[in-house]
């Protein structure tokens, strides 16, 4: 009986409900309500200065993610079960027979990048670079060419990096695009071999060649976790921290990537010929970014020393009102390296560290 | 007009309306404990006995009844109506008007543990300690800010307003807080995965991982619901999207305004007056055996600086600072003998805890007054009858 009674509250439940809609007024589909209070907790386990991904969040890891997509009717498993991490801006697209990953580079939706693998040397490094030539109008390179072609880490192995622009005429030789560029990475062995593609208006390929290297650089064996710190691109290898994506490309950057979570906090890396004007001449041009008053020579000297790229660097703090700067300056006379990274003054404090562990871990790896 | 309200009173206040209404009392928890065999029991309370209106389908065929809310507000009424204000009041119907008045009380103490209660539980391990418990199905999204003393402080997006982003999307501002969050999509039962690519009408995709939908498991204590949130601060324009998982393993962090800050999607927590630390779990299994024939907890409870030890087992809970912790379960199901055990306290925060005791004395003292009048005159008239 009391089990009951308890449910004779149905005209108190439906006081309850008008009181709580009262309380939360409905516009334009978005219900909108106010939290007056809060309170304090003495013993909190949170670990505020971590901040884990998604993925790490949820107990995902790398090796779990999906390589392909199971809905496609081509797929071929015994082939797909790589893992990599796609560029930011990038799309994958469900794989095929021929494409065991096919992505969409991001900037034009003309632009296509995929990884092929087949048996064999498949007719050789040199006859599949000029099959690609011949794509785009060109004429064909000699072996010797192609040994002079520089190569990258793919796979655990050296490929060769293949550069083209032209008129694409497509693989049937029926469609004609010009000033199309084609990106690709060659890695022909006797036991099989793989093919990265990209392929695309000439402006985006060019926009899109850091990430196609990342992702070229990401790709990891069978079982094995897409390779998610080490990173090469711009000319340099480096580890990337957690919670840190690659930027937007810049004529002037080697490298560019937003810091922390959003798109607030911006590092990237420049390198200038020379001394680039002197140390004390790009501190000042900072400082007047943040609008702080320039500083003479003496204030170089007590910059806290550091070391990057092998050589001896300093690090600059600079804080303005509300943004901040905080860099690497390594000087040369052959050329001068300077990794800076800008944003709100709490937030730039707050990646501190990671940028100087990703200042330290860079390494000069040439790429061309 | 007055005639129709003679006429509705006269029906509100009759006996005959006192019997169907039990009838349909009765039938509906005959129903309702039926349905539990083949759905949870969070599922038919809330079909069963907290709806006005409902449609029970026996087989085919649906068949309409009115909810055990909308039967239990007009039996409130008939009773206030009928036992109450109509009755002749006399010392004939003394008793009766007494024992009416013990029904309401249990009325009101039935609305009072509805509507203000807190139930939940609290699991520890042999040396853990908790002050707080969570309820076994509510979910709440906490903002916690770092503050500079070392402590947290915390804002409390209630159940009821996370459930509103199943309909539309929901902005909540807070107070001291510089930013809003958004509330962008709820579900209700949900696991992460990667994203393979992001769909215009799919799940929301965060950092590579969405949350997909699964059916909503009947049990309401087995569902893991998932929020897509958004941090937006209007001042800078800034927005973080960050995805929130029941289970997750670690809140989603973020830096704002000068300081750190955490989101977290978890059960409701109810704090507790008193610290509880698990000293000791015991368990006497039947002969031969693995089923407990008992299993008890002893514990500590500090308060104000004072520890206390007390024992919770099956049939003696602890109640302390409008709390009562009965002894629920144990864990690990499979735990061989010297794996280490974990109790679980069924807590329930209820003002009106007490008040069904003061609510039968008084219907008993009801009937006993009129039942021993009755007594008194059926032997008065037999003597005067001899």
């Amino acid at each position: 009986m009391n089990e009951w009674m308890r449910h004779c509250a149905g005209l108190g439940i439906a006081g309850a409900s008008v009181f709580a809609f009262g309380c939360a007024n409905r516009s334009e589909n978005v219900v909108t309500s106010k939290i007056e209070t809060s309170r304090i907790v003495e013993n909190s386990k949170i670990d505020f200065s971590a901040q884990p991904s998604h993925a790490e969040r949820f107990g995902l890891v790398a090796s779990t993610r999906p390589t392909h997509d199971p809905h496609a009717p081509d797929a071929d498993d015994s082939k797909s079960q790589f893992t990599w991490n796609t560029p930011g801006g990038w799309s994958e697209l469900p794989s095929s027979s021929m494409r065991v990953a096919n992505f969409r580079p991001a900037g034009d939706e003309r632009a296509e990048c995929y990884l092929t693998m087949l048996a064999g040397e498949a007719g050789g490094l040199t006859a599949n670079i000029n099959r690609w030539r011949s794509q785009l109008s060109l004429g064909g390179v000699s072996a010797a060419d192609v040994e002079q072609l520089p190569r990258v880490d793919f796979f655990g192995r050296k490929a060769v990096v293949v550069e083209a622009t032209g008129t694409w005429t497509g693989m049937s030789g029926g469609d004609s695009k010009s000033a199309w560029a084609l990106l690709a990475l060659a890695l022909v062995e006797p036991g099989g071999s793989v093919f990265l593609k990209m392929t695309g208006p000439k402006n985006t390929v060019a926009s899109q060649r850091e990430a196609f290297l990342a992702l070229a650089a990401s790709f990891g064996a069978p079982g094995q976790p897409a390779a998610k710190v080490d990173d090469t691109a711009g000319g340099f290898a480096f580890e990337l921290p957690n919670a840190w994506r690659r930027g937007p490309p810049k004529n002037s950057r080697a490298l560019s990537f937003w810091a922390g979570e959003g798109e607030v906090v911006e590092c990237y890396v420049t390198v200038l010929g020379g001394t680039a004007g002197g140390e004390l001449a790009n501190v000042n041009r900072w400082r007047t970014q943040l609008g702080i008053a320039s500083v003479d020579e003496a204030a170089i000297g007590v910059l806290d020393p550091f070391t990057m790229l092998g050589r001896p660097a300093h690090v600059v703090e600079l804080v303005g009102e509300t943004s901040a700067i905080f860099g690497v300056t390594c000087m040369g006379e052959d050329k001068s390296v300077f990794v800076k990274m800008t944003g709100p003054v709490e937030l730039v404090r707050k990646q501190r560290s990671a940028m100087l562990a990703f200042a330290s871990s860079l390494k000069e790896t040439p790429t061309r | 007009m007055k005639r129709f309200a003679r006429c509705l009173l006269a029906v509100f206040s009759s006996l005959g309306t006192s019997c169907i209404l039990l009838v349909l009392l009765g039938l509906l928890t005959w129903l309702g404990t039926l349905e539990q065999t083949r759905t949870g029991l969070f599922e038919v309370q809330r079909k069963y006995f907290e709806s006005f209106f409902l449609v029970h389908r026996f087989g085919s065929i649906p068949i309409p009844l009115p909810g055990a809310n909308l039967v239990m507000c007009l039996l409130a009424v008939n009773l206030f109506v009928g036992g109450l204000v109509r009755i002749r009041k006399s010392w004939a119907t003394f008793g009766i008007i007494v024992a009416h008045v013990g029904i309401a009380m249990l009325l009101a103490s039935a609305l009072v543990k509805y509507e203000w209660s807190e139930d939940g539980h609290v699991t520890l391990y042999e040396g853990q300690r908790a002050d707080h418990f969570e309820s076994y199905f509510r979910w709440e999204i906490a903002l916690i800010r770092k503050e500079d003393d070392g402590k947290t402080r915390e804002w409390l997006v209630p159940h009821e307003r996370i459930e509103d982003a199943q309909r539309s999307r929901v902005r909540v501002s807070m107070t001291d807080v510089p930013f809003e969050l958004e509330i962008e999509s709820l579900a209700r039962n949900c696991r992460p995965e990667w994203a393979k690519d992001a769909g215009a009408h799919g799940p929301i995709v965060v950092d590579g991982v969405r949350l997909v939908s699964r059916a909503v498991d009947a049990r309401a204590e087995a569902n893991i619901a998932g929020a897509c949130v958004s941090v937006v601060d209007e001042r800078d324009g800034i927005r973080r999207r960050a995805l929130l998982w029941g289970a997750e393993a670690k809140p989603f962090t973020f830096f704002a305004a000068g300081k750190p800050w955490a989101l977290s999607l978890r059960k409701e927590r109810y704090e507790m007056p008193f610290a509880l630390q698990l000293a000791r779990f015991t368990k006497e299994d039947h002969p031969g055996i693995d089923m407990p024939k008992s299993f008890q907890s002893d514990v500590k409870v500090a308060s104000a600086g004072v520890e206390r030890d007390v024992k919770i087992s099956m049939n003696e809970p602890l109640r302390d600072g409008g709390l009562v912790l009965y002894q629920a379960s144990w864990g690990p199901s499979n735990a061989r003998p010297g794996d280490r055990l974990f109790s679980t306290f069924a807590v329930v925060r209820n003002p009106a805890d007490q008040w069904p005791l003061a609510a039968c004395l008084v219907i008993a003292a009801g009937l006993l007054f009129h039942f021993v009048r009755k007594l008194v005159r059926y032997v008065q008239l037999e003597a005067r009858a001899a």
